[in-house]
């Protein structure tokens, strides 16, 4: 027999039992090295897996798993995970990648496996907790669940029914569930949703917002020819890994990768040219480079031409002009052209002609030209909002946008399934959160509330943190000190926290909440072109039930008492409500079994089977209901490739009397074609007879258009104009409050919203692994700033800003650019006594002085004995300092966002000063937030129609049209 | 082509699609053990083997520092990105290579009549892949394999040897000379000036045509009464030095002059094993020379 025949025959059996393993729907191979997904355990194994036990080497004993799915609950991207559940044991004893979930495809970044050390921190809150002494004295006892809920419930059940609607605030740090608090809170009737993103994102979002009807970018990243970041997000936060790998794919095709960031980040390391601009004159040079694509006609006429809102411009800023394209066009051309190389160069310190061949090299992209900004230079600078709209005028000029290799609007590639209930919207406007003064923010006034409390604008009866430490995370953390210590102002804080925080230590009620794998949740988030959803699960209930066993509640199978928010919100309600004569328990009742409570299994059934294409008849295929497939693999991948949505004809059952605005805005009396995708988008008012907005003509057919008041692509917008805002109505260069101009001679900026990789601000504190990588925060300075200020890595430095200062260790390095200095956040983390370990926590003293606050340090955090023999080895003692404390509040006044970057004087530590120290004047801090809140133009001056924000801008609760009117008894206009 | 060829290629690709899977170390399925009727104990030795005694890297036998990486990497490297197929971590691992070469194949397969040009380029892309970067170590290290894995890993080495004999058998273009072959014809035996320029030449196998795994070592020094230290192989050849030197020597010779004569015994079905046979003559007599004084 020759080799040849002995193949052959060979081939043939391995050929028969592949196909018939492939038909079963299992993997036959695995794949050599990495080179496929499959490198992971197959699905079909993952109830039984076995692994040898690595520390019973090398006698090769075996251990089998069962593998669980869940999602990630550290950063926003709900990457997924594999929980191995140890069959001896019935405890998960590691986390690694889900290669079933489409997002994140098997990979996860260091927070991911790390989830063990936060389900095993021998340090977690295990039961619910309160005050047992002064507010903020740290004295706390055990109580029951039951006791919890009930005196809560007592409480808020009483601002329901004593027309103090608005006095319950929840504020929302990691999101869980998309959509989920925001319906308990409609539930309840209250406007309390108060969320994180105006520390966060809200100008990256604003930016995309005024020009689509939608919040975010959406890069799809593996197919483009140019990627443009004007960010450092992508290796240090949301997104990291699912976006990550992308970029690494696309690299790995040819394509170039441009960073724009002052500090040399992870991802600047990777690119193909690093420009480090001066802080906040990114807009200028994303002008440049628009202004050459305009200039050079190096654009996309056509898609100019038909999606840009050109008409509405030329007939509101140039009605006395012609209203053609080409007039357009001259005027295009004449309305950029200040913003030259030379001007950009001035601005951003970058020579010229780097900036020329930057923008040759995106002007080859085309279509295939993908952008992103989050928080970065958007969160940093007054104005930070229109660099992410000068952004977005380069893909719109290049006609990349929902384009193979461009960037998407996110509520194209993200799905929310339509829930069980969804509660009408609230008939109140919460001033706290939403002041008038702000009409345009995009989001919560959040970090404000302390001043706006302090002004006497309100009180709150109940608030909330849900996974969120505002005293350490938020800008000016004395001043929510200083409120949280006021019961006059704050009446009951509940603090629903997996870990201890900085905030929690001033709560009335400390509740455990689960992590990772220890809550129901479901999430979407647009990480490529293409829309799935993935589900996190109390794993080891799953697994319980899997194996035959009854879970009452998440509680069974958590460590402690540790429960999941789905199921403490739905108690709450009941117990607010437990006749049903307030009308919130209607939304908290199983269909099912009327009358009955609802469960979490039901909730998620209904989804499963109603609300996500394509589920049940792939569970079916498998032989499974559409929840079984969901605790089996974790995530369901809807669609891919989903296009241009805004080109789509409009079909003609949409079209009913129809009325045509002279700019092709187009009206229709047909109703809205039910959807079970409710992912939120803006929501563009209907015409003067009622009729909603359906589409938009272009060249002679109805399309579908984006969700912006012209339907189109909002080049202007007229919204910014009709609200006071004429001059930022186009995208615009903005100088920010730390642009050179602004500076005092001895002056420097102060980089702050840099996140390092491994750590997350609310829940990684104790997570050893990740605390050994990183767990303090130097100073970048750069060596010429250092030799010109006489400061060696050895010594201590002062940083001083309006308010304060703090004293910290420099870091002296090329990785920043003259003239700026950096820090992370993260670390600096603190307590006020020993009755809590902590792994990355200082033991601190808050002294008072008049307006003074002094934050001394007292001792590091020590190796300590627990359940963990890890706890007692672990070697560092260097944890950072707290920087964000000495930071006033910067609220720009259109987006709302909190604007980062500070000016500060950087010093030689004096004598005496210690490492880690840090001093805040309240009343300075109060004087920097009446001067910028001079800058706004509150609702009650501009607002054109008597609503105090307009309604079609997206909003998490949306109070009906009477409560948005400033004056509520008037009808609207 | 005809339909007897692609029947061929497509048998190729799935073995050699098969084969990665076994050389990857991960327990692979248990129905592809059972259609290449590999028991637990193959795949137990096969994964002793590729994982203690032998890494399975081209790049250790193709270099002359006898190290990971370097070149070789980089050029099969090249063949990934040539098939627009992700570049794995080690590339010239055994497992990604015939991993490539199956994909490759697939590609030769699928190519429709009429496209001779096309047929033709990836034919000698297979084959420069075959005979550059997979026979001229593969087909030495399945015959040490052999020796020091047994019978459990046969039917793996066996059908590996098969695809490598079954591809270059169909082959029409003729297998270029290789400029190490030039060198050997042309070399000067030498004794060696120290235990370093010895132990520097016998850890490359393209320099000694010996590959020495650690059990092989070990049998020597056992043999000698000398005690071992446990590293790579460098520092355990230092060790052995250290307690005894000609003994040693004349041992490792003995060692050496076997594996010349292993290579012959299938040298006329694999031509790459009579460069290997000449190598391992040239480090006997070498070893012959140093010990000649004494």
């Amino acid at each position: 027999m020759s080799s040849t025949s002995r193949l052959q025959s060979a081939a043939e059996r391995v050929s028969a039992a592949r196909e018939a393993t492939e038909k079963r729907g299992e993997t036959f191979y695995q794949g050599p090295s990495g080179i496929h997904l499959a490198s992971h355990p197959p699905f079909e194994r993952w109830s039984d897996w076995m692994e040898l036990d690595s520390k019973a080497w090398p006698t090769k004993k075996e251990r089998r798993y069962a593998l669980i799915p869940t999602t990630c609950f550290n950063c926003e991207s709900a990457c997924g995970l594999l929980a191995y559940v140890d069959k001896d044991t019935n405890q998960v004893a590691k986390f690694e990648g889900n290669p079933e979930h489409p997002g994140s495809r098997g990979k996860n970044c260091a927070k991911g496996p790390a989830t063990i050390n936060q389900i095993t921190d021998p340090d977690r809150i295990l039961f619910p907790l309160k005050r047992s002494a002064g507010r903020g004295e740290g004295k706390w006892e055990k109580i029951s669940w039951d006791t919890a809920l009930d005196e809560i419930a007592a409480k808020l059940r009483s601002s329901i029914t004593t027309g103090r609607k608005d006095k319950i605030v929840c504020h929302i740090g990691r999101p869980g569930e998309d959509g989920f608090t925001e319906r308990v809170l409609a539930s309840w009737g209250v406007d309390g949703h108060n969320s994180h993103t105006n520390v966060c994102s809200s100008a990256g979002r604003a930016g995309w917002h005024y020009w689509t009807g939608m919040d975010r970018p959406s890069a799809d990243f593996a197919n483009a020819k140019v990627i443009f970041l004007v960010s450092a997000h992508l290796e240090t936060g949301h997104y990291f890994n699912p976006h990550a790998q992308r970029i690494t794919q696309a690299k790995e095709r040819g394509a170039k990768l441009i960073v724009l960031d002052t500090r040399l980040s992870n991802t600047a390391t990777h690119a193909d040219y690093w420009l480090s601009p001066y802080p906040g004159s990114e807009g200028a040079i994303n002008l440049a480079i628009a202004n050459y694509l305009i200039q050079e006609e190096l654009f996309d006429r056509e898609f100019v031409r038909k999606w840009w809102n050109w008409q509405e411009w030329l007939e509101s800023a140039h009605p006395d002009l012609g209203q053609d394209f080409e007039t357009f066009i001259s005027l295009l051309k004449e309305t950029y052209s200040p913003y030259t190389f030379e001007y950009a160069a001035a601005e951003s310190r970058i020579d010229k002609k780097v900036l020329l061949e930057v923008a040759e090299i995106v002007a080859t992209a085309g279509e295939k030209f993908a952008s992103h900004i989050w928080r970065s230079a958007a969160a940093g600078n007054l104005g930070g909002w229109q660099i992410s709209r000068t952004l977005l005028l380069i893909n719109a000029l290049l006609g990349a946008i929902a384009t193979e290799g461009g960037t998407y609007p996110n509520a194209w590639n993200k799905y929310v399934p339509k829930p069980i209930y969804t509660p009408p919207h609230p008939d109140v406007w919460n001033e706290l959160s939403w002041p008038s003064d702000y009409p345009l923010s995009m989001n919560e006034m959040s970090f404000l509330l302390p001043h706006l409390i302090g002004q006497g604008r309100g009180t709150m009866d109940v608030y909330f943190t849900r996974v969120y430490n505002p005293v350490w995370t938020n800008p000016d953390g004395m001043a929510w000190i200083e409120m949280l210590l006021d019961e006059s102002k704050v009446g009951c804080y509940v603090a629903l926290t997996p870990t201890w925080n900085e905030t929690s230590y001033f709560a009335d009620y400390v509740l455990p909440m689960g992590h990772s794998s220890e809550r129901h949740d479901l999430t979407s988030y647009e990480q490529y072109d293409g829309q799935w959803v993935a589900f996190r699960q109390p794993v080891l209930r799953t697994y319980a039930n899997n194996q035959g066993g009854e879970v009452h509640d998440s509680r069974d199978v958590n460590p402690g008492e540790v429960w999941e928010e789905n199921e403490f919100w739905i108690e709450l309600s009941w117990r607010i409500d437990p006749d049903g004569s307030l009308g919130i328990r209607q939304y908290h009742e199983s269909k099912k079994n009327p009358g009955a409570k609802l469960t979490v299994e039901e909730y998620y059934e209904y989804i499963f089977e109603n609300s996500v294409p394509g589920l049940p008849g792939r569970a079916k295929a498998e032989g499974t209901t559409p929840l079984g497939f969901m605790q089996s693999h974790g995530a369901f991948e809807i669609t891919n490739k989903v296009g241009q949505i805004f080109a789509e004809v409009v079909p003609e059952n949409e079209l009913i009397e129809t009325s045509t605005t002279q700019l092709g805005r187009v009206y229709t009396s047909a109703a809205k074609p039910v959807s079970t995708n409710i992912v939120p988008t803006g929501d563009p008012d209907p015409d003067s007879s009622g009729k909603r907005p359906v589409g938009v003509v272009v060249d002679g057919e109805i399309r579908r258009g984006f969700p912006t008041p012209s339907g189109k692509l909002e080049f202007y917008s007229k919204t910014l104009a009709e609200w006071g805002w004429r001059d930022q109505a186009i995208p615009n260069y903005v100088k920010s409050h730390i642009h050179p101009d602004m500076l005092e001679s001895n002056q420097m900026v102060l980089i702050s919203t840099f996140r390092l990789p491994v750590q997350i601000h609310t829940r990684s504190a104790n997570s050893k692994w990740l605390d050994e990588i990183a767990h303090t925060n130097p100073v970048w300075i750069n060596p010429i700033d250092a030799e010109r200020l006489s400061i060696e890595e050895t010594d201590l430095i002062r940083v001083n800003s309006e308010i304060g200062y703090f004293v910290a260790k420099p870091w002296i390095t090329q990785g920043i650019r003259p003239g700026v200095v950096a820090c992370s956040h993260h670390m600096g983390r603190w307590k006020f006594s020993d009755t809590t370990n902590s792994l990355t926590m200082r033991r601190v003293e808050l002294n008072s002085e008049g307006p003074k606050r002094h934050l001394l340090p007292k001792s590091p955090p020590k190796p300590y004995t627990s359940s963990d023999p890890d706890t007692s080895r672990f070697w560092w003692n260097d944890v950072g300092v707290h920087q964000n404390l000495i930071f006033p509040v910067h609220p720009d006044p259109i987006s709302g966002m909190h604007c980062w970057h500070q000016a500060v004087s950087v010093e030689k530590a004096h004598s005496g000063d210690e490492f880690g120290e840090v001093h805040v004047d309240l009343d300075k801090s109060k004087a920097v937030f009446e001067r910028w809140l001079k800058m706004t133009k509150a609702a009650q001056e501009v607002s054109p129609d008597g609503t105090r924000r307009p309604r079609w801008l997206m909003r998490p609760l949306k109070p009906t049209k009477r409560a948005s009117l400033l004056r509520p008894t008037e009808s609207l206009q | 082509m005809t339909r007897y060829m692609t029947t061929t290629l497509l048998a190729q690709a799935e073995v050699a699609i098969a084969l990665a899977e076994i050389s990857e170390g991960v327990v692979p399925s248990a129905a592809l053990l059972d259609a290449l009727g590999i028991d637990r104990s193959g795949c137990e030795a096969i994964n002793a083997l590729l994982v203690s005694e032998l890494p399975p890297f081209a790049s250790i036998y193709l270099s002359l520092d006898g190290n990971i990486g370097g070149e070789s990497q980089a050029e099969i490297a090249g063949f990934y990105r040539a098939i627009s197929v992700k570049v794995p971590p080690n590339p010239d691992y055994l497992s990604s290579l015939l991993y490539l070469l199956g994909q490759i194949i697939k590609k030769e397969a699928e190519v429709v009549d009429g496209e001779t040009a096309r047929s033709r380029a990836i034919e000698i892309a297979k084959l420069t892949l075959l005979r550059q970067h997979i026979a001229p170590w593969l087909v030495p290290y399945l015959q040490r394999a052999e020796q020091i894995a047994g019978a459990d890993a046969s039917v793996w080495i066996a059908l590996t040897l098969d695809l490598i004999a079954s591809i270059l058998e169909s082959s029409e273009v003729p297998t270029p000379k290789q400029p190490i072959d030039e060198d050997l014809d042309q070399s000067q035996i030498e004794s060696f000036a120290n235990s370093v320029e010895f132990i520097d030449w016998i850890t490359s196998p393209l320099l000694s045509g010996v590959i020495v795994a650690p059990s092989d070592l070990v049998s020597i020094a056992k043999s000698l009464g000398l005690a071992t230290r446990i590293g790579r192989k460098r520092f355990v050849l230092e060790g052995l030095f250290q307690q005894g030197g000609r003994e040693l020597l004349a041992a490792i010779g003995q060692f050496v002059a076997e594996q010349g004569d292993l290579y012959l015994s299938r040298s006329s079905e694999f031509e790459v094993l009579q460069s290997w046979s000449k190598r391992a003559i040239i480090t006997h007599k070498r070893v012959l020379a140093t010990l000649a004084p004494y």
